[in-house]
């Protein structure tokens, strides 16, 4: 059965002085697939500021603004209401591919970007083995089975053990992470077995068996889809079908493809950024007449903004949910670029975003 | 070793007649060679306006006949616009790619490739609105294209015709309803001599300010072309290296716009790679139909070699003499 979500996304930054010339892209819009079908979407800012959009090369609707008047505090709203439904499987008839038809073709045409290694989802030939090993004698649907809950076996769901820049080997090494490590890992292992695969970026309602009209905690998820002759979801975290509870909002190669929020502006480098997601079940529209559902708000994420080089504040985090608590650390104030005329002792232009360089651990 | 040397004028400040024959003497065992094919030569008050013009002439026309040089011109022509079509492709529908004429690893496996420019679209069709050529004269006496630079052309000299020619080609490439366009010139810190050769504004990263998808200079007047001497990476702190302030955060997407025209386009990079120019006579046959005039060298040493620069205006590809430069 289809189901309706309304998802309000709000990200609140709090800056420790004033900011200018900030310059923002959000991508906060749900996709529409012919799994699910964007109803209304709004991404709306405080201070006001125009927002415009536009389809990056991974189809992602971007929201970018920027805000040239001083301020200390930015507001992100984003909602939606979407529609889903059940991930319809593949038809029997339809053949599937084998492996030699699988490798044979992959590599010369479109789906070589999801085979390609990036620097997130680059893994050691000693991983890569293992995971081949594994996935001996399986067909391509049972070997990306068996690699998810290899993932699953291997890295332990802990929010706050990895950063926003942690990469697949990190977060293998480690044996724990959260979800965008988790799809991160799969990606590159499925990558490795032969098979194009992608990161996928959205929300999660995470009760699958949500009576209409009731509400649950939401939060933003991260899973991945391999392609066996059409590309197919698979959520490496939960190992559960991806169905009507996953609205997905950008796929791309790694999580640098898509962010949720990154920006750049002149002001002191830190920042607190707090991410609150809510997923509510609408009910279906012949009884939505009237009050709609419950509408239950819950604190998913906090995500704080202390960089290495407190440049960067990324990311309406996935996943990274942690306890609240609040610590604020103040980076020195340096000028970052000649550029901009700024003398040394003056703020210089700051960054959040994800940057698959990085190495910023908020541990 | 630069032939075009024996040209007087080849010679930063050289002297315009006396010097000739010595040179030529100095040379004069290649001279030989060359001899049968050399054609009509630039008249001296030529010369002489290029040098009053205070920057090294390019030898060029002095190095090949004028027939040769026709064909030349001919040949650069036909590769500035299968460049062109090349890059529309890559950051189009990439026709090439899907029918196998060129593997996808070269855009996937590219480090120019940018993602990023993805739906910027040109507003008169042109993205190499400059661009460098180095030929190299083979064995068998033909010029052959050793490579080209659709990026930042480099040089510090500049051909008489070429900050005029420049000028055109920037204006031509405004965006859609701007009469009397505003071009700045953006440089990261040098290159002052061209935007005074075209009569330009000199802007650094800092002058720039982007508000509302619109680019001004100082905060005041808008911004209608750039043309950039700042890399890719640098251009936009938002999209590409976070810690530039050679450049202007949200550039980029004002160019997505359609504000405003960022020449040479941003992304042209790939069709720098050396992946690239070997397949360029097919590509030659593949977007334009035709046969393709000149030749690919193979790289390495070349003694015999010239720079050519061309400018795009969108009607034309004026290809403009450079310099001669060894290899």
């Amino acid at each position: 059965m289809d189901w309706r979500l309304r998802i309000e996304h709000t990200t609140r930054v709090a800056y420790p002085g004033p900011v200018r010339t900030s310059f923002n892209e959000a991508r906060m819009t749900p996709l529409t697939l012919p799994t699910q079908t964007t109803l209304e979407a709004r991404v709306t800012v405080v201070p006001g500021a125009p927002v415009w959009t536009y389809h990056d090369y991974w189809g992602t609707r971007v929201s970018a603004f920027d805000l040239p008047e001083p301020h200390d505090r930015l507001l992100i709203r984003a909602t939606a209401t979407v529609q889903t439904q059940p991930f319809p499987g593949v038809p029997a008839s339809r053949p599937r591919p084998g492996w030699a038809e699988l490798r044979g073709r992959a590599p010369h045409g479109r789906l070589l970007e999801f085979l390609l290694p990036t620097p997130l989802t680059t893994v050691t030939a000693e991983i890569k083995q293992a995971a081949m090993n594994q996935i001996n004698g399986l067909d391509p649907d049972e070997a990306a089975r068996a690699i998810s809950a290899r993932v699953r076996e291997r890295v332990t769901y802990l929010p706050g053990a990895t950063g926003l820049h942690t990469s697949a080997q990190e977060a293998w090494d480690r044996g724990q992470g959260v979800c965008q490590d988790m799809a991160q890992l799969t990606v590159a292992l499925l990558r490795a077995a032969g098979l194009p695969a992608r990161y996928v970026c959205g929300y999660l309602h995470p009760d699958i068996h949500a009576e209409p009209g009731r509400t649950a905690v939401g939060q933003s998820h991260a899973w991945v889809e391999y392609w066996a002759g059409s590309w197919l979801p698979l959520d490496p975290t939960s190992g559960a079908e991806v169905g009507e509870r996953h609205v997905v909002v950008a796929r791309g190669r790694d999580h640098a493809d898509v962010p949720p929020l990154k920006g750049i502006y002149h002001g002191p480098p830190e920042a607190d950024m707090e991410v609150m997601v809510e997923v509510t079940r609408l009910a279906p529209p012949a009884l939505a007449v009237g009050r709609p559902a419950v509408h239950v708000r819950a604190v998913v994420g906090r995500v704080r903004g202390r960089r290495r080089r407190g440049r960067r504040h990324d990311l309406a985090g996935i996943g990274r949910t942690r306890p609240r608590r609040r610590r604020r650390r103040r980076c020195g104030v340096r000028c970052h670029g000649a550029g901009h005329g700024e003398a040394a002792a003056q703020p210089g232009p700051q960054c959040y975003r994800s940057d698959p360089r990085g190495d910023d651990d908020p541990a | 070793m630069m032939m075009g040397r024996c040209a007087p004028y080849g010679v930063p400040n050289g002297p315009l007649s006396s010097g000739s024959c010595a040179t030529h003497a100095d040379n004069s065992k290649k001279r030989r060679g060359r001899a049968a094919i050399r054609g009509p030569r630039v008249s001296t008050l030529e010369r002489v306006a290029d040098i009053a013009g205070g920057y090294r002439l390019a030898a060029a026309r002095d190095v090949i006949s004028a027939v040769e040089w026709d064909l030349v011109a001919s040949g650069v022509r036909q590769r500035v616009r299968a460049l062109e079509a090349f890059l529309a492709d890559v950051y189009g529908e990439g026709r090439a790619f899907d029918d196998g004429v060129l593997p996808w690893r070269l855009v996937f496996g590219s480090e120019k490739f940018r993602r990023e420019v993805t739906g910027v679209v040109p507003p008169n069709g042109v993205r190499v609105h400059v661009a460098a050529v180095d030929l190299v004269r083979g064995e068998d006496g033909r010029f052959r294209v050793l490579g080209h630079n659709v990026g930042i052309p480099p040089g510090t000299s500049y051909p008489g015709e070429y900050p005029s020619r420049l000028l055109g080609a920037l204006r031509a490439a405004a965006p859609h309803g701007v009469a009397d366009p505003f071009v700045v010139l953006l440089t990261p810190g040098e290159h002052a001599p061209l935007a005074g050769l075209m009569g330009v504004e000199l802007a650094e990263g800092r002058d720039l300010s982007c508000h509302q998808n619109r680019v001004y200079l100082r905060g005041r007047r808008q911004v209608d072309v750039i043309y950039r001497l700042v890399d890719d990476d640098w251009l936009d702190p938002l999209h590409f290296r976070p810690d530039s302030g050679l450049g202007c955060p949200g550039l980029l997407n004002a160019a997505r716009s359609g504000t405003v025209t960022i020449a040479n386009a941003v992304g042209n990079g790939i069709a720098g790679d050396t992946l690239v120019h070997p397949c360029l006579p097919a590509l030659v046959g593949y977007y334009l139909g035709e046969e393709p005039l000149l030749g690919t060298a193979e790289p390495g040493r070349h003694d015999d070699g010239l720079r050519l620069f061309t400018v795009h205006d969108g009607s034309n590809v004026w290809v403009l003499p450079g310099e001669p430069r060894g290899g």
